[in-house]
């Protein structure tokens, strides 16, 4: 009972992956007081881990110097001489991507749904940006291809 | 995926030794680390540990026919393999060099 309540520390995308074997693996190994007490350190563990490597939950709360542009570095520059709508369009489908799938690891399906609906638009918009510039490849800033 | 040759934490080296023998999933894991290092793992060190390490593809899913959704048991990748024969070498050697030290120096 009390390992259930402990288990709810935990982030949500954790609990979904994880809940089942470790309720299954608590249940046959038991353990007592050190077993609680690594419980709660593992959430705080992968709380900080979340918080400092989900790009879906940094963007949320902390500002991403990835994309902080340096004074007197023009746009086109700095990303790769892309051009500003084409970098826009694809950002756009980053964002709604990685908000879909938070909106899944937290069970908002209703939510997931709204951004599953955004994308489809995005890549839309994505795909005539792309024929604009008659380029069938976006290289991003970390080396990424998309086709 | 880190590529940096980094010691691994004794958490990690435990689980990795324990996959090294066979597949196991979360209990079986448990009980052998228990027998390794005779000290218990908490589940929730091991399903930290076992995050990061699927994360970095050191270790994956195997499946088996026998066994549910709970029990899913976990198998080294080449990459895992590689990080702990790694990791056995710089063991090996720290232990050399301090039976050295403790040969040269007697007390």
């Amino acid at each position: 009972m009390i390992y259930r309540i402990l288990l709810k520390l935990y982030p949500a995308d954790f609990r979904a992956r994880f809940q089942g074997e470790m309720l299954s693996a608590h249940e046959e190994a038991g353990g007592g007081f050190s077993e609680l007490a690594g419980l709660i350190a593992g959430a705080a563990v992968e709380w900080i881990a979340k918080w400092t490597y989900s790009p879906a939950v940094r963007a949320r709360w902390m500002a991403d110097w990835r994309f902080m542009r340096p004074a007197g570095v023009d746009r086109e520059e700095f990303w790769g001489g892309a051009p500003g709508d084409l970098i826009d369009a694809q950002r756009r489908v980053d964002f709604c991507v990685s908000r879909m799938m938070d909106a899944i690891a937290n069970h908002k399906f209703e939510q997931a749904r709204f951004y599953s609906n955004e994308d489809l638009k995005a890549r839309e918009i994505l795909r005539r940006v792309r024929e604009k510039y008659a380029c069938r490849t976006f290289c991003g800033r970390d080396g990424r291809q998309e086709n | 995926m880190r590529h940096v040759e980094t010691r691994l934490t004794d958490s990690v080296l435990l689980i990795l030794t324990s996959l090294a023998g066979q597949p196991r999933h979360g209990y079986a894991l448990i009980k052998d680390i228990e027998t390794l290092s005779g000290a218990r793992m908490s589940t929730g060190t091991l399903f930290g540990a076992i995050r990061r390490l699927l994360e970095d593809r050191w270790i994956e899913p195997h499946e088996q026919d026998d066994t549910s959704r709970d029990k899913q048991a976990y198998r080294l990748t080449a990459e895992g393999r590689r990080q702990l024969e790694s990791e056995i070498k710089r063991l090996e050697q720290l232990t050399r060099a301090a039976a050295h030290r403790l040969r040269s120096n007697p007390a």
